[in-house]
């Protein structure tokens, strides 16, 4: 008996000791508020890391956890006049890379088409799960000499 | 020592010696990361004094929370992750020490409709008895060392073009190293697991990840108790599971670093020795009671073992 008592003491006690304290993030429009916040940077603020391109982006349908959604996005080029930004025609369309840094993981692959000269849409978006991701936009640096260099610029979004 | 000295610690020692058979009988998916299959095994060994054993198990795992980040947020949705495994294992011994051991897992990854399935990572290991409890001693514990090669059958996170959906472990070669340690007393025992790897680098070519992914240095460290009676066996055991940073070469050319992974799990188990060569084992776990989870899921799961032996 005196085995049985201390056997449910020490399982308690443990428990205690160690509880683990989760900190959930608030889910109402936490989600949304973010993915707004990045959708408004639609001034050309998001850079690429190599080359003078810019894009921006907004959701055309938000991804859920069993939907995937999808964007639109523009890139552009500085005019070399006066230093613009002007649509960028490039010969291959640009990929859209979903990746999630603290896992190291990626989700399952984007289908990009052209839409209009520098406008593209991303589908078959769709996270595998909550938290910090990136999507990643690539696309190669120099069309012309079929460079296999390819730039990227980085949108770090919480879902 | 006289004879009324030796009975009065050899007959209740004796008695609970057959529970030290049903110590690892945790089953060791319960351990593996909720999300992905992270993690590495802890080697299948005799810690009695067996000549054989074999153990066949089913256990279910249930992703409860989807992600905890870098920082710690616990982030969950109404759709998670399932992790189906059944597991084949065998140890023998090869001399009075020296024993091999060797898993087999066998994985299936529900999210949704989708559904994966495959071979995980197979675990051959090599075991050294440094520490004999012989003689009973009160006090010394019974001490295994072993030395294990993961061998990178399952997928890894880094192969996956589905998000991990469809991994089967760690993915890579590993080799590990570490020790257990038993003791019983009267009703009671209890043991300590230590184990260090290091998982070596491996070129990947997929559509997210071209390059090389560099895994690092991870560890086990847990520890447990039972408590004995007629037949049964009760037991606590709680593991801290660590992995470091994941150096990953994107396709966009840039590289991406995976944060530290760190969870722990409390497993529950109650045991039943039938008769001198068969044993079940149901276990329960969960990844969320405990800790201070970093860059992982954490799942609830239920297990079932079945183990036989050949005596000496």
């Amino acid at each position: 008996m005196f085995g049985k008592r201390s056997f449910v003491c020490l399982f308690l006690v443990l428990q205690l000791v160690g509880c683990a304290q989760p900190k959930y993030v608030q889910e109402s429009g936490a989600t949304e508020n973010k993915i707004a916040q990045e959708e408004n940077k639609a001034d050309c603020s998001i850079t690429f890391s190599e080359s003078k391109y810019c894009l921006s982006w907004y959701w055309e349908a938000k991804p859920t956890a069993s939907q995937p959604g999808s964007l639109i996005f523009k890139i552009f080029r500085q005019n070399q006049f006066d230093q613009t930004p002007v649509e960028l025609d490039a010969t291959q369309v640009p990929e859209v890379i979903l990746w999630m840094p603290g896992m190291g993981h990626g989700s399952s692959p984007t289908q990009t088409t052209r839409l209009d000269v520098g406008t593209y849409r991303a589908s078959k978006v769709f996270f595998i799960m909550p938290g910090d991701w990136e999507i990643r936009f690539s696309v190669k640096e120099n069309e012309q000499s079929n460079s296999k260099q390819v730039d990227g610029a980085v949108v770090a979004i919480t879902i | 020592m006289n004879s009324q000295t030796v009975n009065k610690w050899t007959a209740p020692l004796l008695r609970s010696l057959s529970s030290l058979l049903l110590i690892l009988a945790f089953c060791d998916f319960a351990r593996s990361a909720a999300c992905c299959g992270g993690g590495m095994s802890v080697p299948t060994m005799i810690i009695s004094d067996d000549r054989a054993q074999f153990s066949a198990s089913y256990g279910r795992m249930d992703v409860s929370v989807d992600n905890v980040d870098s920082q710690g947020i616990w982030r969950r949705w109404d759709q998670h992750q399932q992790v189906q495994t059944i597991k084949l294992e065998g140890a023998h011994i090869i001399s009075d020490r020296w024993q091999a051991g060797v898993s087999m897992p066998i994985i299936q990854r529900q999210y949704g409709s989708d559904s994966y399935s495959g071979l995980g990572d197979i675990a051959a290991s090599l075991s050294y008895e440094y520490l004999s409890d012989w003689n009973y001693n009160p006090y010394r514990p019974k001490g295994i060392g072993f030395i294990q090669a993961t061998i990178p059958t399952g997928k890894s996170r880094a192969d996956s073009e589905v998000g991990g959906l469809d991994s089967r472990g760690n993915g890579f070669w590993a080799m590990g190293v570490g020790t257990m340690l038993t003791k019983s007393w009267a009703l009671w025992d209890v043991f300590v697991m230590l184990e260090w790897h290091r998982s070596f680098e491996k070129h990947v070519s997929t559509s997210l990840v071209q390059g090389q992914v560099r895994p690092g240095r991870g560890s086990n460290l847990g520890f447990g108790f039972g408590f004995n009676w007629v037949m049964y066996r009760a037991g606590f055991s709680l593991t801290r599971t660590q992995e470091d940073p994941i150096e990953t070469q994107l396709s966009d050319g840039n590289s991406s670093w995976q944060g530290q992974e760190r969870w722990d799990t409390v497993a529950l188990s109650l045991s039943y020795l039938q008769g001198e060569q068969w044993s079940w084992t149901m276990s329960y776990s969960d990844q969320t009671v405990f800790g201070d989870p970093l860059n992982t899921s954490l799942g609830k799961s239920f297990g079932l073992q079945l183990q036989h032996r050949w005596a000496r």
